[in-house]
């Protein structure tokens, strides 16, 4: 294989019109500076995306107001576009689970994540998030893309266009189990943007199969005789090129190179069997409950290691706990508690965790007040998420939510503000990072967007 | 670019306030201990003159500035705090204006706010501001000058050198322009790459190989007119032929965003979406005139033909209007309705007038000459135009759109089967609002529940008393008046109706004999104010709940008021709901009621709970799914003008817009719309009149680009300020006049184009040319192109013979309500286009290579050449199967490798490349069959394959 040397970072595309000087812009390899704007604090990040929407009152913003008040009627006027059952005779409703303060930082966390509480010490948890979207569709695609209602490129896109991949054999950004609903592949997709930066998929809706690869990289037939045929392929295809020297086809011939070297290092990036039991172990691998989101976290570790930018890890669509609250959040945060726990731990034994911001959180929250008996609606005007690593302090709360944990009303994080400080820790200014497309330069922020600075280690 | 603008400067200089400042010195002295620190440290940075930016327009460091106020009126009304919008927003009380942005203010600071409006604003900054605000005012007339907006100009014909070069008008523009700048164009393209070329752009499929014999040979005759024959009986076959459609049609798909699925939030399956693709293909093979095509498709709905397929095929046709991408579970159902337009607006305006429109929801566009009131004209038009509507799956957050039934003989029974499809959805969600609204057992006595208010709801003046005693209520309560100070109190409800027209006006309360027998209760309709006196000893005798007091004609937008007072009345008078219940539910009503009395035989829907009612719309959506029907549009009845939206914020009503066309592109009055009409059709009759010459401009870019590779313009998609100028003006001002004058006749501009000696060129030039123009802007040789993916995969079954002609029988309801799973497409051998596109889910062979993305408007797809390509040619089972196939007849024939090459690269090769072939086979070992099906997987791997000269 010696022969199909690496001549050159492949991953351009021919674009034709707007795109073309805009992706010469593109970072090539590990050397920074193409396509940033400052030094970075982050190289990379890791998304762990809990699909549904996790109570904030119920994780991680402790509101002893709202357990005081139990089953009181509402002392706040609720959103609009609610539910109109939960406006007539809504109720609080405290949350069931108990908080305790963690660590040196005295962060409070409940007891649905023992594991991750533990390391609330390394966590910035904002409690002021708000987003756009009183339903799932519209938030979700509000999460991935920056818009609740048209078609724009997903922040991983917006990453991978920006910064490019900085290892030639692997994609910029790795989707792990993607959400197959509200709004699917849109939340990974690159829409106007060159399709080179959609996110490459593993697995879907929140599952990894033990046997799940990217599409297509497995080699059908023996490995010789595919050797043979590249090798009269390639011969083939240069011929071509010398005859017509049209720039697209030489594309093709370090596309099909490239291919051939994905398709011998990704699976072994992806191979998780070599890892010791010790982080088997870490991760909760090998245990029913923790087995599928720990694979998912391992993997987004192994990722990250081999030079993946952007990598997002997703839940099923399993949050979303209108009644049943109480069995429904147990079972998720049990799911992920030790998995996440165990990325972090293993991120920063590895000194991974320096430069990988590690981000946690839903499409939005859940209300402090009662739906049915045992249920909360979906909150989008308050709630909570969590940064970790990669040039973020560790250890502190940010912003808050009201008495009750519904409103957020100090220090108010908006989604459009989360991305924008998401792409500042990754070196690229929110406002410079703009594409022309239809007779317009996009962003990932549209006219919005402010970067959270205080959280800034 | 030529468009022209001016920024006018307004210098606004706000003179000295006359100092007559009547505040005493006490508010000024708690403004400025109170107030100015909590403006100075929380609004300033973005409310002052000093702001980088002023935000909404309104600055709050003088007094003039808050009284003039921003883009949403003044800032405060002294004496009125809770009239103010400055208090509504430090309040938070309204999700959309929250100010400040980030955290809410302390509560100490907005009491000062408060008192001190509630003093009247006493506010010494009456200092002379001096504002500099500069303000783009789009300046319509000389924009209209501009090359994509003017009519299409006369051009003649350029005088050339190379008379005895041309072969037709296309090619006299394009040597004039070569010959100004010295350069020779390539030389002509083979035989075989000609046919190859001519085969894929017309039809999108290869040539066989005995034509490309048969052609070969006829061009290798001396004689040129013979060639030229020879080419003109190819086009002709190839552009009449069913192919043809299947090819340029889907570029029409790719423009109108088409698709089988909702994509959005819910990826819904359009069952009768295929109907609108068949038209499209249909209508490129019959060359329908491109402006009756364009009618249609605005339009089709409301076209009078009285012929039934003529009239299926334009009502099919609107289907276009439906085909977005939408958010279904939208909770704002006014923003569910407006992003529809939205989308339409930004569809129609880029895929027919390369206009970004959409651009201009929430401004003035900020480079075209598109002002926020053209976007909201427009949007008027599309806003009484009904797309979504109902419920797809019971719940009142998940919307679903309008069918109708096709022209035939079973139109009226499908059309009642639609309308009771509609009213089941409406009676799901009324149900569920009123098992909501109240747990009263009696609700569900009433089967319609129209609009109805509970005492909660109203205004009370006066005091009035909460009570539960009687049990033959609405909801949990009523009021009653405590039977005092008579005269004073009254109860004034505020209905919002969904429509215009007639409504019975009902009015609950518990009938008693202590009650009065004079309530005097007033309604404001349209056509005045009404009074009437209610009896409340009296039992009501709707459900023993409801009383009706009168049918009144209301208008939608405008408060329905219904006041109950107690001016004159001796005994108790109750408040506890009012109802308002459209004229056309009452019979239905009646029925209902007389069902569930036993009385009568009716609907079984009226009496159905929520639970039964959700199983019955599976049920009817079930069986409507495959049944002759069409994803079209309608008008609403009370289609008006509507209000443009401040920054595009839905709640932020601006002035009522007239509706009407882009100013830049229309000169004259505002068309006239009759009453309840959309004003589609006559957005459809302005679209395609002859000053409307962008239309034609590009649609003739469109075909250029599709066959030239790259458009004259050539951002096909943007005619805009941001978009390129044209490399020939000239000749696509010509074309477009030619265009006009042939109807519309897409085939024949085709025609004139591929039969032009500049599209039979070469791909490789001169030197020269090579190097002076490396992009091909002067056409001056034929440009490379990819296949597409579909070319790609029809080419793969057309070669191993498997390829079926004709639409495939199998739509996407094949595949379920909604289309979230991968589709199973093994047994599939139709054309790609035939294809299901499932939004968030498209077909992976087609999606790796770069089709549209079924969410926009594409007029160029993108060329990406990623690895994912690689892996899919070297790993699909897909391509590996078809090699497969291929050998098996390969292995047959006497030539085997020299056949393979020659099927799949339509030409002969090399002996040396064939010789390297025979040895790959060879060295492969004993399998031969096997051996040949690996060189057929590597040639259909080959960029060989993969691109056309």
């Amino acid at each position: 294989m010696n022969e199909f040397h690496l001549r050159r970072q492949i991953l351009k595309s021919a674009t034709c019109g707007f795109g073309a000087l805009a992706m010469n812009g593109i970072a090539t390899a590990e050397s920074l500076p193409l396509g940033m704007h400052h030094a970075p604090r982050a190289k990379r990040v890791i998304f762990l995306f809990m699909h549904g929407g996790p109570s904030q009152v119920d994780t991680f913003d402790y509101k002893p107001r709202l357990g005081a008040e139990d089953g009181k009627k509402l002392p706040f006027t609720p959103a609009k576009n609610l539910d109109p059952s939960a406006t007539s005779q809504a109720k609080l409703m405290a949350s069931p689970w108990k908080f305790k303060q963690h660590g040196q930082s005295g962060l409070w966390g409940s007891e649905l994540f023992p594991e991750v509480s533990k390391r609330l010490d390394d966590i910035c948890v904002i409690r002021s998030m708000q987003s756009k979207g009183q339903s799932h569709g519209q938030a979700v695609c509000m999460l991935h893309t920056g818009a609740d209602n048209f078609v724009r490129p997903s922040v991983g896109a917006w990453i991978s266009y920006g910064l490019g991949a900085a290892n030639a054999n692997l994609p910029a950004f790795v989707s792990i189990s993607p959400p197959a609903t509200h709004g699917g592949p849109r939340n990974y997709g690159s829409a106007f943007l060159p399709a080179a930066h959609q996110g490459t998929t593993i697995g879907r809706a929140g599952k990894l199969g033990k046997e799940d690869t990217f599409r297509f990289l497995e080699a059908q037939g023996e490995n010789e005789q595919q050797r043979q045929k590249i090798e009269l392929l390639q011969a083939i295809n240069r011929e071509h090129y010398d005859r017509t020297r049209y720039a697209p086809i030489e594309g093709m011939i370090e596309s099909m190179e490239l291919a051939f070297r994905m398709q011998r290092e990704a699976p072994d990036v992806m191979e998780l069997s070599s890892e010791p039991d010790s982080i088997n172990e870490l991760y909760g691998i090998g245990n029913e409950v923790t087995d599928s989101y720990g694979r998912q976290c391992l993997l987004a570790r192994r990722f990250a290691e081999a030079g993946v930018r952007y990598i997002q890890v997703s839940t099923p669509n399993v949050w979303d706990q209108h009644s049943n609250l109480i069995k429904g959040h147990s079972a998720n945060a049990a799911a992920v508690d030790r998995p996440i726990a165990g990325l972090l731990t293993d991120l920063k034994q590895r000194g991974l965790l320096n430069d990988t911001l590690v981000v946690w959180g839903g499409e939005f929250g859940r209300t402090p007040i009662m739906q049915g008996s045992d249920g909360r609606d979906h909150n989008p005007q308050g709630f909570t998420m969590w940064v970790a690593g990669g040039g973020v302090k560790g250890g502190i709360a940010y912003g808050e939510t009201d008495e009750y944990g519904y409103y957020a009303i100090k220090d108010k994080v908006h989604m459009h503000d989360l991305h924008a400080t998401i792409l500042h820790l990754l070196g690229i200014d929110h406002l410079r990072l703009t594409y022309r497309h239809a007779g317009r330069d996009f962003r990932l922020t549209d006219v919005y967007g402010e970067v959270v600075t205080g959280i800034f280690a | 670019m030529s468009l022209q603008r001016s920024l006018s400067i307004c210098l606004s200089l706000v003179g000295l306030v006359a100092s007559v400042a009547s505040a005493n010195e006490e508010g000024i002295a708690f403004f400025e201990s109170k107030v100015r620190p909590v403006l100075v440290k929380h609004c300033y940075e973005c409310h002052s003159h000093e702001s980088t930016k002023l935000q909404g327009g309104l600055a709050l460091d003088s007094k003039i500035s808050w009284e003039k106020g921003g883009d949403t009126g003044p800032a405060l009304t002294p004496g009125q705090p809770d009239k103010s919008l400055l208090m509504q927003a430090v309040r938070y009380e309204d999700e959309n204006l929250q100010m400040p942005p980030k955290s809410k203010l302390a509560a100490d600071e907005i009491q000062s706010l408060e008192r001190w409006i509630a003093m009247g604003a006493p506010d010494p900054r009456l200092e002379v501001v001096e504002v500099a605000t500069v303000k783009r005012v789009i300046d319509i007339e000389s924009a209209r000058n501009g090359w994509a907006y003017r009519p299409i100009q006369e051009h003649p014909l350029p005088a050339i050198k190379r008379g005895d070069w041309v072969r037709n008008d296309i090619d006299v523009f394009i040597s004039a322009d070569l010959e100004s700048k010295e350069l020779m164009p390539a030389a002509d393209a083979d035989p075989m790459t000609l046919i190859r070329r001519l085969s894929y752009d017309l039809t999108g499929l290869p040539p066989t190989i005995e034509d490309v014999v048969a052609f070969s040979a006829a061009s290798r005759t001396l004689d040129s007119t013979k060639r030229i024959d020879a080419t003109q009986a190819l086009v002709d076959r190839l552009i009449a032929s069913p192919a043809f459609g299947e090819k340029w049609g889907r570029h029409w798909l790719d423009l109108v965003r088409y698709a089988d699925s909702n994509g959005g939030d819910r990826n819904y399956t359009f069952y009768q979406a295929w109907r609108y693709r068949n038209y499209v293909i249909d209508a490129f093979n019959r060359d329908k005139s491109y402006y009756e095509f364009i009618r249609e498709q605005i339009a089709g709905d409301l076209l009078s033909e009285k012929n039934d397929a003529k009239r299926s095929e334009q009502i099919i046709a609107s289907t276009f209007l439906a085909l977005g991408p939408k958010m279904l579970t939208e909770r704002d159902k006014e923003k569910l309705q407006l992003d529809t337009v939205d989308e339409q607006l930004d569809t129609i305006g880029k895929a027919f007038m390369a206009l970004s429109i959409g651009c201009a929801r929430c401004h003035d566009h900020k480079f075209d000459p598109i002002t926020q009131r053209d976007y909201y004209a427009l949007a008027g038009i599309l806003r009484g135009t009904e797309v979504v509507m109902g419920t797809r799956n019971g719940c009142v957050n998940v919307a679903s759109w309008v069918e109708r039934a096709l022209p035939g003989e079973r139109e009226e029974e499908l059309n009642q089967k639609l309308a009771r499809l509609e009213l089941t959805m409406r009676l799901k969600v009324e149900r569920d609002f009123m098992k909501k609204a109240s747990g009263e057992k009696l609700l569900e006595k009433l089967p319609l529940a129209g609009v109805i208010y509970d005492e909660m709801e109203a205004e009370f003046i006066g005091q009035w008393k909460q009570s539960k005693l009687a049990s033959n209520r609405f909801g949990d309560f009523y009021m009653h008046d405590e039977r005092k100070n008579k005269g004073e109190k009254k109860a004034i409800f505020r209905g919002s109706l969904p429509e215009t027209g007639v409504y019975e006006v009902r009015i609950a309360y518990p009938a008693k004999s202590n009650l009065d027998r004079h309530v005097p209760v007033t309604i404001e309709a349209i056509d005045g104010i009404h009074e009437i006196i209610l009896d409340q000893t009296q039992k009501p005798k709707v459900a023993g709940l409801f009383e009706p007091v009168g049918r009144f004609s209301f208008e939608k937008g405008r408060a329905a008021i219904v006041t109950i007072s107690t001016t004159d009345t001796e005994d108790y008078v109750t408040v506890d709901a009012v109802q308002f219940i459209s004229e056309k539910d009452i019979d239905r009503e009646a029925t209902a009621l007389a069902m569930a009395s036993g009385k009568s035989q009716g609907d079984q829907l009226l009496t159905m709970d929520s639970s039964s009612l959700a199983k019955e719309l599976d049920k009817q959506l079930a069986e409507l799914k495959n049944a002759d029907l069409a994803m079209s549009p309608r008008d609403f009845a009370d289609a008006d003008d509507i209000h443009l939206r401040v920054r595009g914020e839905i709640g932020q009503l601006g002035p009522k817009v007239p509706r009407g066309f882009p100013g830049v592109l229309f000169k004259g009055p505002a068309p006239m719309i009759p009453a309840g009409s959309s004003g589609r059709l006559e957005l459809a009759t302005w679209i395609t009149n002859p000053d409307n010459a962008i239309l034609d401009r590009v649609i003739v870019n469109r075909l250029w680009k599709h066959l030239f590779g790259r458009g004259v313009v050539a951002t096909v998609d943007d005619f805009g300020v941001q978009g390129q100028a044209p490399s020939h003006p000239a000749m696509l001002d010509f074309l477009a006049a030619k265009f006009r004058a042939s109807g519309g006749s897409m085939k024949t501009l085709i025609r004139e184009m591929v039969l032009s000696r500049t599209y039979q060129l070469a791909s490789e030039g001169p030197s020269p040319l090579m190097i002076a123009d490396p992009e091909n802007r002067l056409f001056g040789r034929h440009s490379y192109r990819r296949l597409t993916a579909e070319e790609i995969r029809d080419s793969l079954l057309f070669l191993s013979l498997e390829l079926e002609s004709g639409p495939s029988a199998v739509t996407a309801s094949k595949f379920g309500e909604d289309l979230d799973k991968p589709m199973k497409l093994a047994e599939f051998k139709h054309r790609s286009v035939y294809i299901p596109v499932a939004r968030n889910n498209v077909a992976p062979e087609l999606e790796i290579f770069d089709v549209a993305n079924p969410e926009m408007t594409t007029g160029e797809r993108a060329l990406t050449t990623v690895p994912t390509q690689s892996l899919f040619l070297l790993n699909s089972p897909f391509v590996i199967g078809q090699a497969s196939n291929l050998a098996k007849q390969a292995y047959s024939q006497p030539q085997s490798i020299q056949w393979l090459h020659e099927r799949i690269l339509g030409r002969a090769s090399s002996p040396s490349t064939l010789r390297r072939a025979a040895a790959f086979v060879e060295a492969s070992g004993e399998d031969r069959q096997q051996a040949l099906a690996d060189l057929a997987h590597v040639l259909f791997a080959s960029t060989e394959f993969l691109f056309v000269e």
